[in-house]
C-alpha cells in the first residue's frame, strides 16, 4: 500500500507483524520521524479527508492506542496528549513491550509478570469495567456517542483529564461523519463496535 | 496487552483489541513529520520540538535545557503575534477596496513566522 500524502504529512503504511513493527517505528520516533497515529487521529483523518485520501478510512490501521485486560478491569492507554508527538512514559512501556522477544499469551503482552498490569498507569492511563459497556457488537450512533470505553479513546472531555481532552465537537464529528459515510456508502445503521476478548470462566461442579 | 485497530469503513469501523500482535495482517499507520505542517488537530507541527528530541543523547543536558527555554520564550512571542485578518479589520477603512489583495499579501509577508 503506497504512502498517503496530506497537506504536506504523510502517513505511512507499515504492513507485517506489530511485534516486528513497532520496534522498527520506535526507533524512527525516537530520532523525531514521526509517531505511530492514534485510534482518535486515523478516524479523524478518514473522515476529514474521504474525499481526496479514501483509502484512509477504507482500510484498517493498527494505532498507539493500547488495550489492557484483566479481570473485570480494561485499560486504556492514550498514546500523547493531544496536540502532542510524545509519547506518554505508560504509552513508551506498553509499545516496548510489542517486540519479537516477546512470550506472547493470547496472542497479547502479557502482563502478569514485572508488575507490568501495575506499571500501566498514570497519566493517560484510564481504567474502566467491562460491566455496563456494550461490548463485541456493532453500535447505533446514538450508543456509540455515549460509549465510555469508545469516547474515552477519542479523548473526550468527560472522560479524559484536560491534556489528552480535545473539544467535544471534534469526538461528535469523528463518531457522527463515521456513520454518516458508514450509511451513505454502505447503508449501515450500526458500526463501530468495541470488541475486546471475551472472559472465559471455567468452573469445576 | 494489545494495540486498537481501527476497520474497514466497509466492515463497520469498528474498534478490535488486535487480535494477534505476531499476525502478519498487521498494519501500523506511521504519521511521519517530514514535510508535515498541520497535526491532526490543524495546528502547526513543532518542528524544532520534533528535532529537538532527536538531539537528546548528543547534546549535554544543559544544552538540551538553554534550547528547551528558547523555544518556549518562543511559543510566548508567538501568542502575541497578530494574525492577517486582525491587522486589516483595524486599517480596512483606510485602505481602498481595490488595494485589499495587495495590502493582506504585505501583511503576510510582516507576520509570517
Amino acid at each position: 500500500m503506497e504512502n498517503i500524502q496530506l497537506e504536506g504529512r504523510t502517513i505511512e503504511p507499515h504492513d507485517g507483524r506489530n511485534v516486528d513493527k513497532a520496534p522498527a517505528l520506535f526507533v524512527r520516533y525516537d530520532k523525531g520521524e514521526g509517531i505511530i497515529a492514534s485510534e482518535a487521529d486515523i478516524r479523524l483523518l478518514g473522515v476529514r479527508n474521504f474525499g481526496n485520501a479514501p483509502e484512509i478510512a477504507n482500510n484498517y490501521w493498527d494505532t498507539s492506542t493500547l488495550s489492557a485486560t484483566k479481570g473485570k478491569d480494561v485499560k486504556v492507554i492514550l498514546p500523547c496528549e493531544t496536540g502532542s508527538r510524545t509519547l506518554t512514559e505508560s504509552a513508551r512501556f506498553g509499545l516496548g513491550l510489542i517486540n519479537p522477544d516477546e512470550q506472547l499469551v493470547n496472542y497479547g503482552v502479557n502482563l502478569d509478570v514485572d508488575d507490568r498490569w501495575e506499571k500501566l498507569e498514570g497519566s493517560g492511563v484510564y481504567t474502566l469495567q467491562r460491566k455496563g459497556l456494550i461490548l463485541n457488537k456493532d453500535l447505533t450512533e446514538s450508543q456509540a456517542m455515549k460509549h465510555k470505553l469508545l469516547l474515552t479513546k477519542l479523548g473526550h472531555p468527560n472522560h479524559v483529564d484536560g491534556k489528552f481532552a480535545r473539544s467535544a465537537d471534534e469526538v461528535a464529528e469523528i463518531i457522527g461523519k463515521t456513520f454518516e459515510l458508514g450509511k451513505q456508502e454502505h447503508g449501515y445503521d450500526t458500526m463501530m463496535g468495541q470488541y475486546i476478548p471475551v472472559l472465559l470462566v471455567i468452573q469445576e461442579f | 496487552m494489545k494495540a486498537w485497530c481501527v476497520d474497514r469503513l466497509d466492515y463497520g469501523a469498528g474498534s478490535y483489541a488486535r487480535t494477534y500482535l505476531d499476525g502478519v495482517s498487521g498494519r501500523f499507520a506511521f504519521d511521519s513529520v517530514g514535510d508535515a505542517k498541520f497535526n491532526a488537530e490543524g495546528v502547526d507541527v513543532d518542528k524544532a520540538r520534533a528535532q529537538l528530541q532527536s538531539l537528546e543523547g548528543m547534546l549535554q543536558s544543559g544544552q538540551i535545557d538553554k534550547i528547551g527555554s528558547a523555544l518556549d520564550e518562543r511559543d510566548q512571542l508567538r501568542k502575541r503575534l497578530l494574525t492577517t485578518d486582525e491587522i486589516y479589520s483595524v486599517i480596512r477603512n483606510y485602505v481602498a477596496s481595490a488595494n485589499e489583495s495587495e495590502v493582506r499579501k504585505v501583511i503576510d509577508k510582516l507576520t509570517s513566522q
